[in-house]
């Protein structure tokens, strides 16, 4: 027996256990139990495509990060293109995620064709614009605008533009990316303890202290708090989504070009001084943290709350943590001043064809069937997004968060996101570099080793001087 | 001390040494058993739970380790055996045919060890791209042989220079060439050394994870580089990363298991003593 069949054999059977109470629907924990290939098998048994397109026809290389959100989902599709396109040899490759930045950056440096289509994080995107490694697909988009259409309906639009280029003071320019992937900046909290205290999740950062104070239990290995305050990206990070909700940025005007710094404001004190006065209710765990141990802790109990943290679709996992019911997300705080607003801070990966990749009709043929929604006369079907969010991925598209919402708290979170989301950094290729150091002195703020106003001032110069080395002022 | 004498206190020294190493191994193997669930637990725990080997399933299914393996088996086993074949005539000619400079040759050619993997990757990632081998099995063995060659013929310098000349220069005057000196005089008394150095070899290429992340996108992809995929987005995957190690682990317990009696034999000789 091939591995396919035994894969589908093997899912069959699983089936045959596992039927949900919804007909047509698999249970949440048969849906991530099963692997990505054995998901794809029983979804495409029963998926019957409305037109079986043979003409098209080529092999297609789409590189995407390892685990399950990514290469894993997309894995789980592939069954159910074969279907539609029987004459089209897919491959999906991975790197491992930890090097999924550097690797693509080298392959797309070197001009190589090896991929027809990449799945990239947006943090990379600007970088990759600076390549010359993105395609314009507004062509493609405008042969096919009906389905264009239903994608601008269920993409909210802040979210869709994130992939537009150039960036500027003329948006939205031409689409380079499109993105079934999303995520955003969130509020993680445990339902049942806060239900249990009669407490509401906090919609400011005042009240986000108050809860704080209420839910911290270290004598009984409870803390309130956890964030990825890793003296790196990731309390930059953490730095720059407070200081979005206070109403202020990096610098003095991104989208008319004005790159002067402004850490040192208003703003930039009371997102740093929160996240300083939040440091004595934290999870032990956090000083150091990346968002995957911050997930450990949330997962087994020890933490209970966090105003920002990436949103995951691990946590709602029941295989990963026993409160996989218990963890729901919201909207993350704002600040109490008139700038003050919910931004969330938005990520998430999206798709592009590099301008050195093959097969470009077929690539699209790839892409669009990947990114469909529900619409059957529009090549898409409900079974798609169902292999894509059962493999582990998360979605961009309403509609499908909005199916799964009862099943997954975490979309709900998404959903409240996508339409006050922000970029989750300066669309320069230097984001990166800035977040690292602006990280590195928030941290040291945070562990008590600068004063708030000494971090905020060394921010604006740290961000100056790489600035000024790449030519910004010259 | 207690009551010891010297011998004791070292005996017991070496089993809490021994301990010390091997508790994270035990570690990860108690890791590759237990449910995701249970590896988050706040507390650890080493045997209250139900064991499982859903992460072994999950490493195969997911990762598509048995590629890795397969990959790592022939790129390794190869370029390893290459090596050896390459590395015994040339660390002869190094320490015993009378070279000019020998001393000076042998340190140049493990200088070319000393060169950071980092430096060299690019070039390496252009060159293969340009001749069409990125992604191949082939490629990573003509690295893997030359990255191991020079500490090999290095290695076994050193043990060659111990062996004794006057069985050369009987084998010379019963009139063996040189290379039948060398497959019948010196590899059966260079055999410990041999062991040791293939060992050496075998370890270096079978963790190499730099240029295989490099040069391998999939089809050659070998096992620390599958291993390393099991850090997903926001969480590792601990049992995946778990059960893959073991598995990584288990041929060199076996080579080292098949060997030990050359090892031990070999670290008292030679370059390594």
């Amino acid at each position: 027996m091939s591995k396919s069949d035994r894969d589908i054999h093997a899912y069959d059977n699983a089936m045959k256990r596992i039927r949900h109470h919804r007909k047509f629907e698999i249970s949440r924990r048969q849906m991530l139990k099963g692997s990505a290939a054995a998901l794809g098998a029983t979804l495409a048994a029963q998926f019957v495509p409305k037109e079986v397109h043979a003409e098209v026809s080529g092999t297609i290389v789409h590189f995407a990060s390892s685990g399950k959100r990514l290469s894993n989902s997309l894995r789980a599709v592939k069954p159910l293109f074969d279907k539609v396109f029987p004459n089209v040899e897919l491959e999906v490759v991975s790197k491992p995620m930890t090097e999924a930045l550097t690797q693509i950056n080298t392959y797309m440096r070197s001009k190589s064709d090896a991929f027809d289509v990449v799945t990239q994080d947006h943090a990379q995107f600007a970088s990759l614009d600076a390549m010359g490694a993105l395609t314009n697909l507004d062509p493609y988009l405008e042969r096919d605008s009906a389905w264009y259409e239903d994608y601008q309906g269920d993409v909210p639009e802040n979210y869709r533009h994130m992939w537009n280029l150039p960036k500027g003071p003329a948006p939205p320019g031409w689409v380079a990316a499109v993105a079934p992937d999303g995520n955003a900046m969130m509020t993680f909290y445990r339902k049942d303890v806060f239900d249990k205290l009669g407490i509401k999740v906090p919609t400011t950062w005042d009240d986000v202290i108050e809860v704080a104070k209420e839910i911290h239990d270290p004598k009984n290995e409870r803390y309130a708090y956890a964030a990825a305050m890793a003296r790196n990206f990731w309390s930059g990070y953490q730095f720059y989504g407070a200081l979005r909700s206070w109403g202020g940025d990096f610098f003095v005007d991104e989208r008319n070009q004005d790159w002067t710094p402004a850490c040192s404001t208003e703003e930039g004190f009371q997102s740093l001084s929160t996240l300083v006065e939040l440091q004595k209710y934290a999870h032990p765990v956090t000083a150091n943290a990346g968002e995957d141990e911050v997930n450990q802790v949330f997962a087994n109990g020890t933490a209970l709350f966090s105003p920002l943290s990436w949103g995951t679709a691990t946590l709602n996992d029941p295989t990963y943590s026993d409160y996989h019911e218990h963890w729901h997300m919201e909207l993350s705080p704002k600040g109490t001043t008139p700038k003050s607003a919910h931004r969330a801070l938005a990520g998430g990966f999206g798709q592009f064809m590099p301008t050195w990749g093959g097969n470009r009709e077929t690539a699209w043929a790839w892409i669009k069937f990947l990114n469909s929604g529900d619409r059957e006369d529009l090549g898409g079907s409900p079974l798609i997004a169902d292999a894509i969010v059962g493999a582990g991925g998360q979605l961009s598209r309403v509609s499908t968060l909005t199916r799964w919402a009862d099943r997954k708290p975490f979309f709900v979170g998404l959903m409240k996101a996508y339409p006050v989301s922000v970029v989750n950094a300066p669309v320069i290729p230097e984001a990166y570099a800035i977040m690292g150091a602006v990280g590195e002195e928030v941290a040291d703020a945070v562990n008590d080793d600068q004063s708030v106003e000494d971090a905020l001032k060394a921010c604006d110069k740290r961000i100056q001087r790489l600035m000024e080395d790449a030519g910004y002022y010259s | 001390m207690w009551g010891m004498n010297t011998k004791q206190a070292i005996n017991l020294l070496a089993v809490v040494v021994v301990i010390l190493w091997l508790i994270p191994v035990i570690w990860v193997a108690i890791n590759s058993i237990k449910p995701t669930n249970i590896i988050n637990a706040p507390i650890p725990t080493f045997y209250s739970f139900t064991p499982t080997v859903e992460h072994y399933i999950e490493i195969f299914d997911r990762f598509q380790f048995d590629r890795a393996i397969f990959n790592s088996l022939v790129t390794v086993g190869v370029s390893t055996l290459i090596v050896m074949i390459l590395a015994l005539p040339a660390a002869y000619a190094v320490a015993r045919m009378g070279l000019m400079r020998g001393d000076t040759w042998a340190l140049v050619i493990l200088s070319l060890r000393f060169m950071p993997g980092v430096v060299i990757v690019l070039p390496y990632f252009k060159m293969a791209n340009w001749l069409g081998i990125h992604d191949t099995q082939i490629l990573l063995i003509i690295v893997y042989v030359a990255f191991g060659l020079p500490f090999a013929v290095w290695i076994l310098r050193g043990f060659l220079l111990d062996l004794p000349k006057e069985v050369e220069e009987a084998g010379r005057l019963d009139g063996l060439g040189w290379i039948q000196i060398i497959f019948r005089l010196i590899l059966p008394m260079a055999a410990p050394g041999i062991a040791v150095t293939t060992i050496f070899t075998f370890v270096f290429s079978w963790n190499e994870y730099l240029f295989a992340l490099f040069l391998t996108t999939s089809k050659a992809t070998t096992m620390p580089v599958a291993l390393q995929k099991t850090i997903d987005i926001y969480n590792v995957l601990w049992g995946s990363l778990s059960a893959g190690a073991m598995i990584q682990l288990l041929p060199m317990v076996i080579v080292v298991f098949l060997l030990q009696r050359h090892i031990a034999r070999g670290l008292a000789l030679g370059a390594v003593k």
